[in-house]
């Protein structure tokens, strides 16, 4: 596994897709901390604290642009292998196919927990470079690490509400699929986010669970964790036999 | 005999179509066989099939006498492998792209990435992309890889492919040496005769996934050799007596009045009277030499093999 993870890392070398996924992720929270800092500097009562940045970021991250930079980037680690052909190679080996798919599913998942980081970082920096100028409320440690484990417990969510488009990207071989069922759960997302079913709806479900925010939504923790759980075990289980099935064509 | 490769009655159908049926080959430890079939006759099914990447719909493949299904980790290890367009990741560089295949397989050191590199004769240092390589350096690379791990087995499909006449005949020397000084055995295929008769000991023809024919190259030179012109009035006939006087049947009726036999040990003298005494005119009988292409054409069916 560990070889596969280093021939991972390898594959990503002056990949304009990782520049791509890391700015897509990087300009959340660099706009949410511009629009705090805007709001504050058109109405001073409008001041600026820890929570309403890292709420805002981990809405976006969780809710809209997130998921959509990282289908792209997860449909891209896997369907890259099928359009550049190197498939016939690692078969070849020979790599059983489940492993080299766990291999990918880490690495997928190990790139968005250090997209997550990455965000939690860039918004701690944000907020001690506005503290400098303008006041910022609860620039404490204990407040930073408890949204890290927020971010980190977002990540895991992400990585379970992921696994659909792998299981598309596998059976279509392309991106084209993936991309098109997470602008759908995109818009679904922005529609369902207030309402009341949203704990049923994974996607919107798992941004509630980090904040929080479930009990307005109808449905319990347990119940919007179960549902998670079962999709992405289902949608893991379903890439798994279908990649175990493939022949090289 | 003991066969690298064997299989016995090898089919692959996707649906309906048929794409390799009933395929018995036999590959002898040292040789270099050679796959020769025109474009779809199911070379690369069959080579897909040897390395695992696809799975026959009935029949069996022993590898060094073991069935390949089951013993997958054992076997595949000893192989090396090409298998139609070279596949690498195009944002790295040549070294770059061994190096995920060579830590995937084990391979220590970097000294069989350089070893394999010099030995189709691309650069170790190159910061040159694969996406940015010719046909003839992705077909090399390709190369390289299936040697790099020093394999006893070599699997290779069409691997002159887009290659220049220099880079040909290097690789017919390197595939060479290494069967004669390396003591490897080389399955290759390709729809170029005059590639295969170059390089291969033994030659298998396969047509429409059937195995026609599975000969030595020097017996299929033999076999190749010879053959009887005949124009006669009425081809048909003479067919039919060819048949049923001489039991011969292997021949070629060109036209309603020209006819070739093949592979006849008996005179042309002999054949004329009888046609004569069974009422044929005959205006020409005689012994022509044959080329391995006309051999080729004829036991296909037609044209596609260059």
């Amino acid at each position: 596994m560990l070889r596969l993870l280093k021939c991972e890392c390898i594959k990503l070398k002056r990949s304009k897709f990782l520049l791509i996924g890391m700015l897509g992720t990087l300009i959340v929270p660099l706009l949410v901390c511009v629009r705090a800092v805007t709001n504050y500097l058109s109405d001073p009562g409008n001041v600026i604290s820890v929570f309403t940045l890292y709420d805002n970021a981990l809405m976006f991250l969780m809710l809209l642009s997130g998921p959509i930079v990282l289908t792209i980037m997860g449909a891209w680690i896997i369907s890259r292998e099928y359009t550049d052909g190197t498939l016939k190679n690692i078969f070849a080996i020979p790599v059983s196919r489940v492993t080299f798919l766990c291999g990918k599913l880490l690495f997928f998942a190990m790139l968005i927990f250090l997209f997550m980081l990455i965000s939690w970082l860039e918004i701690l920096v944000s907020a001690l470079l506005c503290s400098c100028f303008i006041p910022v409320e609860q620039i404490t440690i204990p407040s930073f690490l408890f949204f890290l484990i927020k971010m980190l417990f977002g990540g895991i969510l992400l990585c379970a509400t992921q696994t659909p488009f792998i299981y598309l990207t596998i059976r279509s071989k392309g991106f084209v699929a993936p991309l098109i069922a997470i602008a759908a759960v995109s818009l679904i997302n922005v529609v369902l986010s207030n309402s009341g079913i949203a704990g049923f709806y994974p996607w919107s479900a798992s941004y509630l669970l980090v904040m929080g925010r479930l009990s307005g939504s109808g449905c319990t923790k347990e119940s919007s964790f179960i549902i998670i759980l079962v999709m992405s075990i289902l949608a893991v289980a379903a890439s798994l036999f279908r990649f175990k099935k493939e022949e090289v064509r | 005999m003991d066969y690298i490769i064997e299989t016995e009655n090898l089919t692959k159908k996707y649906g309906a179509v048929i794409s390799v049926a009933d395929l018995s080959l036999h590959v002898e430890k040292g040789k270099i066989y050679g796959l020769l079939g025109r474009n779809g006759a199911g070379k690369t099914t069959t080579m897909k099939m040897l390395l695992g990447l696809t799975r026959p719909t009935s029949g069996v493949i022993r590898i060094w006498g073991k069935a390949l299904w089951g013993n997958e980790k054992k076997l595949l290890p000893r192989i090396g492998s090409l298998i139609e367009a070279p596949g690498f990741y195009p944002n790295l560089t040549a070294a770059e792209n061994l190096h995920i295949f060579a830590t995937l397989r084990g391979v220590p050191g970097r000294h069989a990435i350089k070893d394999a590199l010099d030995l189709v004769s691309l650069p170790y240092k190159d910061q040159k992309l694969f996406s940015e390589y010719s046909l003839g350096m992705k077909q090399r690379l390709a190369i390289a890889l299936a040697i790099m791990h020093d394999p006893e087995l070599l699997i290779l499909d069409e691997p002159i492919n887009g290659l220049d006449p220099i880079g040909i005949a290097e690789v017919r020397l390197l595939l060479r040496r290494l069967c004669e000084k390396g003591g490897k055995t080389i399955f290759i295929s390709s729809h170029i005769l005059s590639e295969v008769s170059l390089l291969a000991d033994v030659i298998g023809i396969i047509d429409k996934g059937i195995l026609l024919e599975e000969e030595s190259l020097a017996q299929l030179e033999q076999k190749s050799s010879k053959y009887i012109h005949f124009t006669v009035s009425d081809t048909a006939q003479a067919a039919r007596i060819l048949e049923q006087s001489f039991q011969e049947k292997q021949f070629t009726i060109r036209d309603d009045h020209n006819i070739q036999l093949y592979h006849s040990a008996l005179p042309v003298t002999k054949i004329v009277s009888v046609f004569v005494e069974n009422g044929l005119e005959v205006s020409e009988a005689h012994t022509c030499e044959g080329s391995l292409e006309e051999h080729f054409k004829r036991i296909t069916g037609g044209e596609g093999i260059a």
